[in-house]
């Protein structure tokens, strides 16, 4: 089975943005896995996760979830509270987010689709997303999906956005891009939807004429990215899977 | 200083708790599926459950119909991560009592229950469903005072809670070795407060202070596994198996089963 290149590219593209050091608010999902890769390539930051703990060094397995204490808690730097949490969020570099659902005004929609008494489906909800975007100085969303047209309306439902000073950064397999008031295309990548992408973002925004090309993946970097992949099919992760182009992880399986 | 009870067991404690009663589940993401468990198998009803991370516990309580309403930052399998299929089938024909909040206004509320006051600052959802489409059942709103406007959250001061410990000394001083969240604030909210430790230790052989004072806390339960098939911090890993196998379950026998594996591994923790 192949590895999906635009996956691996979307995680290194991810991976760049990580802090070389200092403290980044790690969300769920994409993030660790963002993160992680950043960390397989001399990355050495300081993760803050909303369950109350800090993480300054590669946790032995990738955790299963921002709450995997028998994970994080042998590499923890920091535990405090909620409060306490969110309050270093602000003073953090930057938070990352997972973003299934999106749209150009960095809004992210966790709640579901249909009305509020009866939803046509209902998602988990928010954790501490709301909490982190709404302090967050920069805030970067994975978006993780491989239609783009799901960012082209606003979305149905909100459930965390940037505060009011927040920069925000889209990153997704077509490209990157800066949300908000001055909405610009910061990359592209060499996906065939990447058009459509440039399209996307640039209604009602300048955009400069010639967006800079996502930097190509090195050897290395892909490397790291597979190699995260890798772990997180193992630990349960069912986007990991998807990307090699395996069927979620079965009972069974082989442990780390 | 005063000396509680000695530990008690997990069948007692749980029968405290009154059918209709509020109870904070604790720890947000090492849950306490003994006491959940516990739950279910006295046949509890019309619980008010509050959670930061509902997780596969509340919608194993949900299922078998002990919960009839939840206040939740959010609810999944987090392995995966995956649906919580109870949960969604609840909040999806409307027979479940939500009130959503973010975790951080969620642990806000307890703090304000803990204080003894009416409401607590907390992060700005104005722009968010929160707020505007009143998900949080009517929890938020805005102070103003001479100092100027804050967001505030209403206090939560839960009937009982239960909060899981690495370890407890026979005062009731608890020690958590995870992330702190809304632990100290929730034990310190609620009427009264259960421990339930992996184990119980000398008073004043732990290497540093306690994070919950025994001040605040009314009864003790010694109970290994306690939040397995969550892991807990420098103890036991989480079972990944063991939240994949959740996701297979659909019928009452089969969520049955599986507590019953639950129990039979928790034990070997």
């Amino acid at each position: 089975m192949t590895v999906d290149k635009y996956t691996v590219d979307f995680l290194v593209s991810a991976a760049r943005l990580v802090p070389q050091t200092g403290w980044i608010f790690t969300g769920f999902n994409w993030p660790i896995l963002a993160v992680r890769t950043a960390r397989r390539l001399g990355h050495s930051p300081v993760e803050l996760f909303e369950s109350g703990q800090a993480v300054a060094t590669m946790t032995k397995q990738i955790p299963s979830s921002t709450t995997d204490f028998h994970e994080l808690t042998a590499s923890a730097v920091w535990a405090g509270t909620t409060a306490d949490t969110f309050a270093l969020v602000s003073r953090a570099r930057c938070a990352m987010l997972d973003a299934a659902d999106t749209d150009l005004a960095g809004r992210v929609n966790t709640f579901g689709s249909g009305p509020v008494d009866q939803p046509t489906f209902r998602s988990a909800g928010g954790g501490g997303s709301a909490d982190a975007a709404a302090r967050a100085s920069t805030l970067i969303l994975l978006h993780g999906g491989s239609d783009v047209t799901r960012l082209s309306t606003p979305v149905e439902h909100v459930t965390a956005t940037p505060g009011p000073t927040t920069s925000v950064l889209l990153v997704t397999r077509w490209g990157v891009a800066h949300l908000g008031a001055e909405r610009r295309i910061v990359e592209i990548s060499n996906h065939p939807d990447a058009a459509a992408f440039i399209e996307i973002v640039a209604s009602g925004a300048e955009l400069p004429t010639e967006p800079s090309k996502r930097t190509i993946t090195t050897p290395a970097e892909h490397e790291a990215a597979v190699t995260v992949l890798h772990e997180a099919a193992r630990r349960g992760y069912r986007s990991a899977a998807k990307a090699l182009g395996q069927p979620p992880r079965s009972l069974g399986e082989t442990h780390d | 200083m005063t000396t509680i009870p000695g530990p008690t067991s997990l069948e007692r404690s749980v029968a405290r708790v009154e059918d209709g009663a509020c109870i904070y589940i604790g720890n947000f993401g090492a849950q306490l599926f003994s006491v959940g468990h516990e739950l279910i198998r006295q046949g509890r009803r019309d619980l008010h459950v509050v959670m930061g991370s509902g997780g596969i516990l509340l919608d194993q309580l949900i299922a078998e119909r002990v919960v009839s309403e939840a206040t939740v930052a959010h609810c999944w399998n987090p392995v995966g991560p995956r649906t919580a299929l109870a949960w969604r089938d609840a909040v999806e024909s409307g027979s479940l009592i939500l009130n959503e909040l973010s975790l951080g206004t969620l642990a806000a509320a307890l703090q304000a229950g803990a204080w003894r006051v009416p409401f607590c600052p907390t992060t700005d959802l104005a722009e968010t469903g929160y707020v505007t489409e009143n998900r949080s059942g009517g929890r938020l709103g805005v102070a103003t005072s001479s100092f100027g406007s804050v967001a505030v959250v209403k206090a939560l001061a839960p009937d009982i809670a239960f909060i899981h410990a690495s370890a407890v000394d026979p005062l009731g001083n608890a020690w958590i070795e995870q992330g702190r969240s809304d632990i100290v604030h929730a034990a310190t909210a609620a009427r009264s407060t259960t421990v339930v430790a992996e184990r119980i230790i000398e008073t004043g052989s732990y290497h540093r202070p306690a994070d919950v004072p025994g001040l605040v806390v009314d009864d003790i339960v010694i109970s290994r596994g306690a939040v397995f098939p969550d892991g807990a911090a420098h103890a036991y890993p989480r079972d990944i198996d063991m939240y994949v196998s959740y996701a297979t379950t659909a019928t009452p026998a089969e969520r049955s089963a599986w507590r019953s594996a639950v129990t039979a591994e928790a034990t070997t923790t």
